[in-house]
């Protein structure tokens, strides 16, 4: 039996036709694994580096677009604030000029938000707080390029005015353009652009006046002494002197330069 | 990965012995066709030494017998019976070889392993015991039960077993 059995289980075998394909499967997948395991692992790690590479490359782009400063937007009520600005009009960075700005900047998130909501964030924020006065000053200026600067001047108008119209203040919004080096000027002396024309042409009149001297006193008191010395011009709203406006005299001309009362928008 | 040549060698010297465990699991020609494909395909993947022929011999009919029950496992083959394509095959039996190892076929799988590599391969209870990582009195005890259904199969044809 164990012979029969044994005669049997010899009679089966692999064909020559099954050896074959299995011959040919084995070399390719051996083809195959091989290419693979040469070649692939190569391009792989060369494909993560590219990919590594291009993602901080895209990464330092973005964040360098983003936060690259490309418009300033001040404020100065009395608290006074300065906002920067990016590409996609978001705030980028904020800082206080005084105290007061200070106070409104601790109890108002706007970085990252768009330069309107976040003057308006602010404007209701210092009108809440008593910060505008019935017969108060809102001074705003805007130093970008010129094609962004006309934009965000007709939209901050807008938003001022509702803000001041919208808390029934009767304070007055002066809104306008400067030049870089204005704004330059009077970030070094720590003050904001407007305020910085205001004591600039104070000073044109009493040569005395300090910047130190004026800190602590408003846009409007100090505009009142310069008219008080005989200088400024009539009414609350005083141009920038004639060495910094020039520039904006087209503007200026063209009302670039926004006044308006609050209720009355 | 092993190369070629190796894989060459051990389909020359190894394939009937593939063919014929899966000659006694599988019934139709594509499930052998993928179980023995699968096998040397698992052998020029294994990149450990073997001590010996005799390692390596044991090491492919334990993979083979694996990979056999595997594709039992497989969903469409458990709920949908092939055709019994094993008595098509040209391998001119006797009668007398052909009544035995149909009965050895109608035997449970694991009897049918332990038939096969102990009476044809020639394996001891204690090789087979290493080989399907059984218990040495396992092996014992299906070697008798497979002895004695086969007896009960073949009647006194059993004469010799």
């Amino acid at each position: 039996m164990e012979y029969e059995l044994r005669n049997a289980f010899d009679k089966i075998h692999a064909g020559d036709a099954l050896k074959s394909r299995t011959a040919r499967y084995l070399h390719d997948e051996i083809q195959r694994r091989r290419g693979r395991a040469v070649v692939r692992p190569r391009y792989r790690l060369a494909a993560v580096c590219f990919s590594f590479l291009f993602f901080m490359v895209l990464s330092g782009v973005s964040y360098s677009l983003y936060f690259t400063p490309t418009a300033y937007v001040d404020m100065d009520v009395n608290p006074s604030i300065g906002l920067v600005v990016n590409r996609f009009s978001r705030v980028i960075d904020t800082h206080a000029f005084n105290d007061d700005g200070a106070d409104v900047l601790d109890h108002a998130n706007v970085r990252f938000k768009s330069y309107g909501e976040a003057v308006q964030i602010l404007m209701d924020k210092m009108i809440s707080n008593g910060y505008v006065s019935e017969n108060g000053l809102v001074s705003v200026t805007v130093q970008a390029n010129s094609n962004a600067e006309n934009n965000m001047l007709a939209g901050l108008n807008q938003v001022v005015a509702i803000s001041l119209s919208g808390h029934h203040t009767g304070a007055q919004a002066d809104i306008f353009p400067v030049t870089a080096d204005v704004r330059s000027n009077a970030h070094g002396h720590h003050v904001t652009p407007a305020m910085y024309l205001a004591i600039t042409e104070l000073q044109s009149v009493d040569p005395a006046v300090t910047f130190e001297g004026c800190r602590g006193h408003s846009i409007a008191e100090i505009r009142e002494r310069t008219r008080g010395h005989g200088g400024g011009h009539h009414g609350n709203i005083i141009n920038p002197p004639a060495s910094e406006s020039q520039r904006d005299e087209s503007n200026t001309n063209g009302h670039h330069r926004g006044r308006m009362r609050g209720h009355h928008h | 990965m092993r190369n070629e040549a190796e894989a060459s060698r051990a389909l020359e010297l190894y394939a009937d012995t593939v063919r014929r465990i899966c000659f006694i699991h599988l019934k139709n020609h594509a499930d052998v066709e993928d179980v023995f494909q699968d096998v040397f395909m698992k052998y020029i993947l294994y990149e450990q030494p073997f001590q010996s022929d005799a390692h390596e011999k044991a090491w492919l009919i334990r993979v083979a017998i694996n990979a056999s029950k595997d594709i039992h496992k497989n969903f469409f083959r458990r709920h949908f019976t092939s055709f019994d394509e094993r008595y098509n095959e040209p391998f001119y039996l006797l009668e007398h070889e052909s009544s035995v190892l149909s009965a050895v076929l109608r035997l449970p799988e694991k009897y049918r392993d332990v038939i096969y590599l102990h009476y044809y391969e020639g394996y001891s209870a204690v090789e087979i015991a290493k080989i399907l990582g059984k218990k040495e009195n396992t092996i014992y005890t299906w070697l008798d039960r497979a002895r004695k259904k086969l007896k009960e199969m073949l009647g006194g044809e059993l004469d010799g077993i």
